[in-house]
C-alpha cells in the first residue's frame, strides 16, 4: 500500500522541481480527449464544449489507414482520459502501439476510456470472406462512417453518455450540449436532404471506395472504383479498362477524398470529360470544411456544382 | 400477446421492455411535478401533460408498427421453415429495414433500430460465407438461417456492445518469410578486424533462407498481453529453431508504468528492438554486429515509464536480464543476472510534416565467474573476464508532405556506439613458439572502441524506396594488453573499417517486398574489401501487427 503512494509522492515532488515541464501533470478540471481523426475530435468538442480538451492525432491530409505511432501521439495518449477511435480496423496499423506504449490503463481496449464510433452504427460492405489478394479490405465493414451525417446522431449519443460516465460531475453540461447538438443536427439533416435532392440516383465513380455511407445518404449510385482493389493505386492499363466501362456506364463524376493522391481521378476526368470532385472527407479536408456542419455543407455543394458542370458541357 | 412476442423475437422483447419502462417512468413523471410544483403554473403542467400524451401516442404507433413487423416476420419464418423442410436452397432474404434509417429518429427510436441492426450485423458476421450471395453487405437484413431457427437468436445487449466474433479469442498469428541471394567478393564468415569476435550472424553467399518468423500475440486478460516469436533459420545445410521473443507485458499499471518479462529485444538504441522484416537494409549496421553480436536480446525483466508531458514524449526505462551471450559470457544457471540497461527517449513533432525521436542508452554486461571465449583463429582463442560498458546515442527524423507518408517520405537515422571493455584477457594458443606457448594469463586491459552509422531512406513514389547507409567503426588500441606479436592472428590488429551501402526496394503491398542492395565493406581487414550484392524478398501472411515508430 505504501509504495504506490510513495511513488506518486516522488513523482509529484519531481514535478514540482520541473514544474515547467510537468505543468500538465497537475490535476485539470477538463476531460482530456485523444481523437484519432478530425471528425471525432470535432464531435467531442461540440459535445464537450469548454469542459473538454481535445487532441486530434491526424489532420485531414493524412491517410487514416497509414499513420505512424509517433512519439508525440504516445505522449498525448499518456494523459488522455478518453480515446475516441473509428474502429472497424481503420486504425489497426498504429493505434494498438500507441495504446500499449502510452502506459495509460484508462484508454486500453475494453476500458470506459476507449470509445469506438463504428460500434454505434450499422456498418456497410461487410465482406463475406477476407483475403489479402482483395487489397486493403476491412473484415468488420467499411470504416468510413463519417461520410453520412446521420451516423453522427447515434455516435453523439453514445459519446456523450461516455463523457458523462467519465466525468459525472459535468453530466448536466454534457446532456445540455448533446440536446443542443441533436436539435441542430436534426434541422440540418432536413436541410441537407432537401438541398441534395438533385443528387438522387446520380451515377458516380469513386477513386477509393471511401463513400458507401455518403452514397446511401445522398442516394448516389456508385458504379465502381478507379482502384482495382482497395488501397491499391490504379495503373494506366486498369484506368483504361474503367474508361471503356464508362462508355456504357455513363458516370457523371468521379469522387475522391482530399487525402488521396488525385492524379488517377484527374487523368480519368480528362479522358472521360466528366468532373473530378475532391471531397473534404473530414473536418479540415478543405478550406471551407472547418466544422462538422460545414463538412457536409461543402460536400453537397461540391457535388451539386459538379453535377451542374456535367450538365453544362 | 407479450409472451408470444418473447418467443418470436427476442430483440423485440427487449425493445418492448424498454418501451414499457419509458411508459412507467412517464406515468410516474406526471406525479413528480406536484412535488416540485412550487414554481410551476397550471399552464406548464398542462403543457407537460400534452407532450406526454403526444409521446404516448407516438409509442403506441411504434408498437403497432412493431407488432405488424413481427407478424410479417412470423409469416416469413413459417414460409422459410417450409422451404427448409422441403430442402430447397435458402432463398434471398427479404429486406425488412433499410440500412440508413437508423439514427435519424428520436433517441428511443434509434435505440430500437439499434437493437435490430446490431443483432443482425453480429449474426451476419458470425455466419460469414454460409449465407446466400446477397446476404453480405446491408446488415439490417435478417439472415434466413437464424430466422428459421426455432429458438430466439442470441441477444445483443444494446448498440455498442457487440458479441465477440468467431475467432476473436484466438491470438493474432503471423508468418514472415525472408529469403536472399547474395554474391560477395570475400568470405563473409571472416571476423570483423580489430574487434573481439561477437558471434554475430552473416549472410552466406548464394541462395539462402533468412529468418522465417512465426509470431503469436494477444491480450491475456485485462491486465496482461503476451507475445511470442519463433524463428526458423538456415544453419549451414540444416535448420535451427530459436525462440526470438517470448514475453508478457502489463496493460494496467498506474502512473504510466509498464512491466515486461520474458525474452525480448532490448529497448536500447533505435534499431535494436526492430525485427528483421522492419529493417531498411538486408543486414544490421556494423556497430550492432561488432558490439552486440547482432541485436541485444535477453531474458529478464524491463520496467518503463512515460512522463506525463503532453507536448513532448519522454520515456525512461531499465532492464535487468540474465546475460547469456555476447557481450556477456554464458550465465546459465547462475543466481546473479549480469546484464543491465538504462535508457531514456525523447521525441515530438515539428509541424505536421515531421517527427523525431532521440535516445540515450547504457548497457552494462559482466562475465561473472565464467570467462567469455572468442576464437581468433583455428589455433588461438581469447578469454575475456570483466565488464563491458556500452553507451548509445540514437536519433531518427521522419518527414512526409503534410505527414501523409503514402506518397513520399524521408527517414534519417543514426546511432553512435561507445564501447569500453574493462578486464583481463587470457590468450590460449597452440602455437609451439612465441611469447605465449600455452597461455598468457591475467593481462589486464581497458579498450575503448567506437562506431556509428548514418542512413537516409527516401520513398520517392508509392511502393518504391531508395536508401543509403554509411558505417564506420574505430577499433581503438590493439593487442589487448599483450606485447606486439604475441597474438599471431591478425583478428585483433587495430583497424578502422567502413562500409557504404545503397539499396532499392519495391513493395507490392504492406505484405510483400523485394530489395536490391549493393555494399562495399572493408570490415574484414586491409586488402579484404568485400563487394556485396544482395537480393532479398520478405513475404508476410496472417495478422500484421502495428509497427513501432
Amino acid at each position: 500500500m505504501k509504495t504506490p503512494k510513495k511513488f506518486t509522492a516522488i513523482i509529484r515532488n519531481l514535478c514540482i522541481f520541473t514544474s515547467v515541464l510537468c505543468a500538465s501533470y497537475s490535476a485539470r478540471a477538463e476531460l482530456n480527449i485523444f481523437a484519432t481523426v478530425p471528425e471525432w475530435g470535432a464531435l467531442a468538442q461540440v459535445l464537450g464544449g469548454d469542459q473538454v480538451k481535445v487532441f486530434v492525432a491526424t489532420v485531414a491530409q493524412q491517410d487514416p489507414h497509414h499513420i505512424q505511432a509517433r512519439p508525440s501521439l504516445i505522449a498525448r495518449a499518456r494523459s488522455a482520459k478518453l480515446m475516441i477511435a473509428t474502429g472497424a480496423e481503420l486504425e489497426i496499423g498504429w493505434l494498438p502501439i500507441v495504446q500499449r506504449d502510452s502506459g495509460n490503463r484508462a484508454i486500453q481496449s475494453g476500458q470506459p476510456g476507449y470509445f469506438e464510433a463504428a460500434q454505434h452504427v450499422t456498418l456497410l460492405d461487410i465482406p463475406k470472406a477476407v483475403d489479402r489478394s482483395m487489397g486493403d479490405v476491412h473484415a468488420e465493414g467499411n470504416p468510413h462512417i463519417q461520410s453520412d451525417p446521420r451516423n453522427l446522431l447515434p455516435i453523439a449519443r453514445a459519446l456523450s453518455a461516455r463523457m458523462v460516465e467519465l466525468d459525472p460531475a459535468q453530466a448536466a453540461h454534457y446532456n445540455n450540449m448533446l440536446n443542443r447538438f441533436i436539435t441542430d443536427w436534426d434541422a440540418r439533416l432536413l436541410q441537407w436532404s432537401e438541398r441534395a435532392k438533385p443528387l438522387q440516383g446520380v451515377r458516380v465513380w469513386a477513386q477509393h471506395d471511401g463513400f458507401p455511407y455518403m452514397n446511401a445518404w445522398l442516394g448516389l449510385n456508385q458504379i465502381g472504383t478507379l482502384e482495382p482493389r482497395p488501397g491499391v493505386e490504379p495503373s494506366i492499363a486498369y484506368l483504361t479498362e474503367v474508361l471503356q466501362r464508362q462508355k456504357t456506364e455513363q458516370g457523371r463524376m468521379i469522387i475522391v477524398a482530399s487525402y488521396l493522391n488525385d492524379s488517377p481521378a484527374k487523368w480519368f476526368s480528362e479522358k472521360a470529360r466528366i468532373p473530378a470532385v475532391i471531397l473534404p472527407f473530414t473536418v479540415g479536408g478543405s478550406t471551407q470544411a472547418k466544422t462538422l456542419a460545414e463538412l457536409y455543407d461543402e460536400t453537397i455543394e461540391l457535388l451539386l456544382k459538379a453535377l451542374k458542370q456535367g450538365n453544362g458541357s | 400477446m407479450i409472451s408470444l412476442f418473447v418467443r418470436a423475437c427476442h430483440p423485440c422483447a427487449v425493445a418492448l421492455f424498454f418501451l414499457a419502462f419509458i411508459f412507467s417512468s412517464a406515468s410516474t413523471a406526471q406525479n413528480v411535478p406536484s412535488a416540485i410544483a412550487g414554481g410551476v403554473s397550471a399552464a406548464d403542467l398542462a403543457k407537460i401533460q400534452e407532450s406526454l400524451n403526444q409521446m404516448r401516442e407516438f409509442y403506441v404507433k411504434r408498437i403497432d408498427a412493431l407488432e405488424s413487423k413481427v407478424d410479417q416476420l412470423q409469416k416469413q419464418n413459417a414460409q422459410l421453415n417450409q422451404q427448409m423442410q422441403s430442402q430447397t436452397v435458402a432463398a434471398k432474404p427479404s429486406v425488412v429495414n433499410s440500412a440508413g434509417s437508423a439514427g435519424v429518429a428520436s433517441p428511443t427510436g434509434s435505440s430500437i433500430a439499434g437493437l435490430n441492426g446490431s443483432g443482425t450485423s453480429a449474426q451476419s458476421k458470425a455466419e460469414g460465407g454460409a449465407l446466400s450471395k446477397d446476404a453480405v453487405a446491408s446488415a439490417a437484413q435478417p439472415s434466413p438461417a437464424s430466422s428459421a431457427m426455432p429458438v430466439a437468436p442470441a441477444p445483443t445487449l444494446a448498440r455498442g456492445i457487440t458479441l465477440p466474433k468467431i475467432g476473436a479469442l484466438t491470438p493474432e498469428i503471423s508468418l514472415i518469410l525472408d529469403g536472399k541471394y547474395s554474391s560477395q567478393s570475400q568470405n563473409p564468415e571472416l571476423p570483423i578486424r580489430g574487434f573481439l569476435p561477437s558471434g554475430g550472424e552473416n549472410i552466406p553467399r548464394g541462395f539462402s533462407l533468412g529468418e522465417s518468423e512465426l509470431a503469436l500475440a494477444g491480450t491475456v486478460d485485462n491486465l496482461f498481453r503476451a507475445e511470442a516469436r519463433f524463428v526458423l533459420s538456415q544453419n549451414e545445410n540444416g535448420t535451427s529453431f530459436a525462440v526470438e521473443e517470448a514475453f508478457f507485458e502489463t496493460l494496467g499499471l498506474p502512473e504510466g508504468f509498464k512491466l515486461k518479462g520474458g525474452k525480448y529485444f532490448s529497448d536500447v538504441g533505435y534499431l535494436n528492438n526492430k525485427h528483421p522484416h522492419e529493417w531498411d537494409f538486408v543486414d544490421l549496421p556494423l556497430a550492432y554486429q561488432a558490439f552486440f553480436g547482432g541485436q541485444l536480446n535477453n531474458t529478464g525483466v524491463q520496467l518503463k515509464w512515460v512522463a506525463p508531458l503532453e507536448d513532448m514524449y519522454l520515456r525512461f526505462g531499465g532492464e535487468y536480464a540474465q546475460g547469456g551471450s555476447y557481450p556477456n559470457s554464458n550465465n546459465y544457471n547462475q543466481n546473479k543476472p549480469l546484464l543491465g540497461t538504462l535508457f531514456a527517449k525523447a521525441g515530438g513533432d515539428v509541424g505536421i510534416s515531421s517527427s523525431w525521436q532521440g535516445g540515450l542508452s547504457f548497457v552494462r554486461a559482466g562475465t561473472g565467474n565464467r570467462t567469455r571465449t572468442s576464437a581468433l583463429s583455428d589455433t588461438e582463442s581469447f578469454d575475456f573476464s570483466g565488464t563491458t560498458n556500452i553507451y548509445i546515442a540514437d536519433f531518427v527524423y521522419k518527414w512526409a508532405p503534410n505527414g501523409n507518408a503514402s506518397q513520399q517520405n524521408l527517414k534519417l537515422q543514426g546511432e553512435f556506439f561507445w564501447n569500453t571493455q574493462n578486464g583481463s584477457g587470457v590468450l590460449n594458443s597452440t602455437r609451439p613458439s612465441g611469447d605465449c606457448e600455452a597461455a598468457c594469463i591475467g593481462n589486464s586491459f581497458t579498450n575503448t572502441q567506437k562506431g556509428f552509422y548514418a542512413q537516409a531512406i527516401y520513398q520517392f513514389m508509392p511502393r518504391w524506396r531508395i536508401g543509403y547507409r554509411y558505417d564506420q567503426l574505430y577499433s581503438g588500441s590493439s593487442n589487448y594488453g599483450f606485447a606486439p606479436g604475441a597474438i599471431s592472428s591478425a583478428t585483433l590488429e587495430a583497424w578502422n573499417p567502413n562500409r557504404n551501402t545503397v539499396m532499392l526496394d519495391w513493395a507490392n503491398s504492406e505484405y510483400s517486398m523485394f530489395r536490391l542492395q549493393l555494399a562495399r565493406d572493408t570490415s574484414l581487414g586491409p586488402g579484404l574489401t568485400n563487394n556485396q550484392v544482395f537480393l532479398q524478398y520478405i513475404m508476410s501472411i496472417g495478422a500484421h501487427g502495428a509497427h513501432r515508430y
